[in-house]
């Protein structure tokens, strides 16, 4: 065997080094490849988890907004956990209102920032009761917009044509015609109805007394009458006797115009006041009269009256519990709109006028209502904050029976009682804020809501009786620019509504009356809105929500959605979000706990795991929603951070006119929501929240009233605080002080001196 | 002899070698060229559907609805919000240039100051499986619809959208992906 040359030794070796170290590298690039494959599949997948956890992110604190939160989920010290990431997302209020939230999520390596800006919406809640709603007669719900024009603007023009008075109509017209016209109206093709007062002082004649020739139905000679709007002469100023005809059969009706001397500029506004009201009543209205009065002198009523002209659309009829309709056969209320409730149908068997009625549920019955828009049930039940009265004196007793009307002036006024007697009449001229506990107008009475030159809030605390045969006059527009609100008031012990509106009024305006029950009777016509905790209605019934200003829902408005840069501090490239914020996984709570409550004030009745009822007002941090088992009632108070860091509140049932708020003062978060006191004597030397209520209380008041009219003091309970007012808020203050009381603003000056804040600015 | 049998036995080994580096290298080139054309058809169907997320659903035109569709999209995006009011952007358009093959995104289109970025020039002409024959062949609901085609439904939009690339040995690889996006600002302009 030859021996190897020693030079040849190891050659294989190298081969097989160079054999080794090429497929090695081959393999490492090989695996770099696929590796930087895998990490940027990885990183694909990990962004576009990050992109839907940061929009999670905004869909929770859009609800928080619509739960009426702040939004505010989390913080990047204090994230929340979803999914594979953590996320929080930054609420801020806008000065216009708005509220940005920017929604920052990081999974792995993936990032995203998103934002919303939302306009938190007026909640329309229509025609709604907390309780249940028991409609047992026909109703007509509709709705409009009188931002875009009147009532009667929105009915379709093919609607709009005077319906043909059948001849059972006629004869009951025909009947009523010798008791003379309800008072404040005449009949005639275009009904307009003058102010009674005015077209007696006028003329010197018995306007409401006026007869219908029974020979020819609906001619009749109606009283002369002026057409104006106001004080002054204008060139289309007109004074005329109508007389309008509608024959038996045939042609169309018509009206004769008489021009006639106008009456002298003084006679005109001897005890006028400028104040001619007119407003205009349907021929519905009337049917109704003549089917009410046939009713009550118990003839027989032929026909169930049309309900009349419609919208045909946009009613909003809802209620916390159920809507429940419980009808004779025959009788088909009539819904252009939605229900928002629970809905139950009950058929009333009547064997007789007389018996009484025998209800039974039949399910195999069909529902015996027009409703033509959705019927469905509250996805959140709305809650209706409690009305606050503002701190008027309100000690004297009036009984109003003078020709001359009594005129409220604008600005504050309370009384403990007014009563309006047979053919007197009382006037609340606007911007006013008035409060009164028992409010009553006896047949013949006319009370005037004028809201020409500003608007009018009402706060009524004891009951509110709008006799039959009285008259509630409102100006037509904006049902924003008309509020009663009504304080807890329990039915008296027959179980009677301690609201009764029987009045005779076309009302333009919004009646709230969260714990109080409301009867609405026939003749009175709603265009606007109804919150009570119970509602019940008169035979015949019109309600015609008014959506101005309001969306129908209180889902706040998305008004932009963009992708934002990241933030600086989570730019980088790390794997572990938890490391990258330096928190610990086991510190980061869940996405639906990670609402900020710091800065919401709760008002709750609860029951607890013992089955012990109990109350609390006070920030929501500070409940320990676990003790709680059930909840009998919640208000929440949100409030949205300013982009300038200070805080402010608005109000979910209300508009967004915000009062500012500290957050830096760590005892306002303490502070109950109380009732502010009645005066600024009144204050609590407990602690200061008291004192900083009744500060914002009037503040709110008084700057809402000078500067945008009555704004409802229903969120006034929500500016729970007071801020150092800067000189844009002292001169906004100052611009306002007429319509404070000066002991009012005074006190905030002193109690804004306590607090700290400079006064050189005060004026 | 010894050597001869050596260099025989080294050279087959060689070739074997060859054989199985070129064949990963074959294999490791289409995986690249697949991962390639994957992944920029990800991250472009991503873009479009960015762009199209944040666009006022109002501006999006034209307006084409399935079966018809479109291979080019004009659109506003949401700058900001200036006193309560959305800040629209001056026109966008995405869209597929059919003679070039490629994807691309202008600003102030057909104006003089037009810009335009290309995002891919490996769009195919037509969507995977679909033919000029009016007719919808691959079964997408579409018909004769191109390499990028847009088919707006509502206020969503559903993007298609198939990449090619062409080799040298006449092979090819292509990959088709699509998604539905839906148009998050719906406010008027």
């Amino acid at each position: 065997m030859r021996r190897r040359c020693p030079a040849q030794r190891g050659s294989a070796l190298v081969f097989a080094l160079i054999t080794v170290t090429v497929v090695a590298t081959a393999g490492a690039a090989y695996l770099q490849y696929t590796t930087s494959i895998s990490q940027q599949q990885v990183a694909t997948v990990e962004n576009r988890k990050a992109f839907y956890v940061a929009e999670a992110g905004l869909a929770e604190s859009f609800r928080g907004v619509r739960l009426g939160r702040t939004g505010t989920l989390g913080t990047q010290a204090n994230p929340a956990r979803f999914g594979d990431g953590v996320l929080w997302v930054e609420a801020v209020q806008m000065p216009t209102g708005q509220v940005r939230m920017t929604s920052t999520a990081l999974v792995g390596q993936g990032r995203a920032s998103l934002s919303y800006v939302v306009q938190p919406t007026e909640s329309n809640l229509g025609i709604f009761s907390t309780e249940e709603m028991v409609i047992d007669d026909v109703i007509l719900v509709d709705g409009y917009n009188s931002d875009e024009g009147s009532y009667a603007e929105h009915i379709p023009s093919d609607m709009a044509l005077p319906e043909p008075i059948p001849a059972s109509a006629r004869a009951l017209l025909s009947e009523i015609s010798s008791e003379g016209i309800p008072k404040g109206c005449h009949l005639g093709y275009h009904n307009w109805c003058i102010d009674r007062y005015a077209h007696d002082e006028l003329y010197g004649e018995a306007a409401t007394t006026q007869p219908i020739d029974p020979t020819n139905i609906l001619t009749a000679e109606a009283p002369k009458y002026y057409l104006g709007d106001d004080d002054k002469e204008d060139d289309d100023d007109r004074y005329e006797s109508q007389t309008a005809y509608l024959p038996d059969s045939g042609s169309e009706p018509w009206i004769s115009y008489t021009s006639l001397e106008p009456p002298s500029f003084e006679d005109r506004n001897t005890g006028l006041e400028g104040d001619v009201a007119l407003w205009r009543a349907t021929l519905d209205s009337i049917y109704e009269q003549a089917r009410r009065t046939a009713q009550q002198q118990g003839d027989a009523i032929p026909m169930v009256p049309p309900v009349g002209n419609h919208t045909g659309r946009d009613g909003l009829l809802g209620s916390a519990d159920r809507v429940t309709f419980q009808l004779d056969s025959g009788e088909i209320p009539e819904i252009y709109g939605d229900i928002q409730a629970q809905v139950d149908f009950q058929f009333l068997e009547t064997s007789d006028s007389d018996a009484a009625s025998e209800e039974s549920e039949d399910p195999g019955q069909p529902l015996q209502a027009t409703v033509s828009g959705d019927v469905h049930g509250n996805p959140t039940a709305p809650e209706l904050p409690q009305v606050q009265v503002p701190p008027i004196p309100a000690e004297t007793h009036v009984v109003q029976a003078d020709l001359l009307p009594l005129t409220i002036p604008t600005g504050m006024s309370g009384y403990a009682s007014l009563t309006v007697e047979a053919d007197a009449e009382a006037i609340i001229r606007g911007p006013a804020t008035v409060v009164i506990g028992q409010l009553t107008l006896q047949p013949g009475a006319t009370l005037t809501l004028d809201t020409r030159a500003g608007e009018v809030a009402l706060f009524v605390t004891e009951g509110m009786d709008l006799q039959p045969g009285s008259a509630t006059i409102t100006t037509e527009g904006p049902s924003r620019d008309l509020a009663v609100q009504v304080a807890a008031i329990e039915n008296d012990a027959e179980g009677k509504a301690p609201v009764q509106l029987n009045a005779f009024s076309q009302f333009h305006g919004s009646i709230y009356a969260p714990e109080t029950e409301v009867f609405i009777g026939s003749d009175f016509e709603v265009f606007g809105r109804v919150m009570a905790r119970k509602l019940s209605f008169g035979p015949g019934a019109r309600l015609h929500v008014d959506h101005a200003g309001t969306q129908g829902s209180s889902i706040p408005e998305i008004i932009s959605w963009k992708i934002v840069e990241l933030p600086a501090q989570v730019k980088g490239m790390g794997r572990n979000p938890y490391d990258i914020l330096g928190v610990s996984r086991d510190s980061v709570g869940l996405l639906q706990d990670s609402h900020d409550l710091s800065n919401v004030v709760i008002d709750i009745s609860y029951l607890d795991k013992q089955g012990v009822e109990q109350t609390y007002s006070g920030v929501e941090a500070g409940l320990d929603w676990d003790q709680v088992l059930s909840v009998a009632s919640v208000q929440r108070v949100p409030t949205r951070k300013l982009p300038d860091g200070r805080f402010a509140g608005y109000g979910t049932a209300s508009d967004n006119t915000n009062t500012p708020m500290d957050p830096a003062d760590s005892t306002a978060a303490d502070v109950p929501v109380e009732d502010p006191p009645a005066a600024a004597g009144d204050e609590s030397t407990e602690e200061d929240g008291p004192i900083r209520r009744e500060v914002a209380w009037h503040v709110n008041g008084g700057i809402e009233q000078g500067l945008d009219g009555m704004k409802g003091y229903m969120h006034s309970r929500f500016m729970a605080y007071y801020a150092p007012y800067s000189p844009e808020e002292w001169a906004l203050m100052a611009a306002t002080k007429p319509l404070l009381a000066p002991e009012h603003f005074q006190y905030i000056v002193d109690a804004h001196t306590a607090k700290g804040g400079d006064t050189s600015l005060v004026p | 002899m010894e050597v001869t049998l050596g260099c025989a036995l080294l050279s087959v080994v060689a070739y074997k070698a060859h054989g199985a580096m070129r064949s990963a290298s074959d294999g490791l080139d289409q995986e690249t060229q697949r991962a390639f054309i994957e992944d920029q058809a990800r991250r472009v169907l991503r873009q479009v559907g960015f762009a199209i997320m944040g666009s006022n659903r109002e501006s999006l035109l034209p307006s084409s609805t399935a079966p018809s569709s479109t291979n080019d999209l004009t659109y506003r995006v949401n700058l900001g919000i200036q006193d309560g009011a959305v800040v629209w952007s001056d026109l966008n358009k995405v869209a597929m240039d059919p003679e070039a093959l490629r994807v691309f995104h202008a600003t102030n289109p057909g104006d003089t100051d037009e810009q335009r970025v290309y995002w891919t020039n490996l769009v195919a002409p037509y969507l995977e499986g679909e033919i000029p024959n009016g007719m919808d062949d691959n079964g997408n609901g579409l018909i004769d619809e191109t390499g990028l085609s847009f088919a707006i439904n509502g206020n969503s939009v559903t993007i298609f959208l198939t990449l090619q690339r062409l080799m040298d040995d006449g092979t090819s690889f292509v990959d088709t992906v699509s998604t539905v996006v839906t148009c998050r600002n719906l406010g008027e302009e």
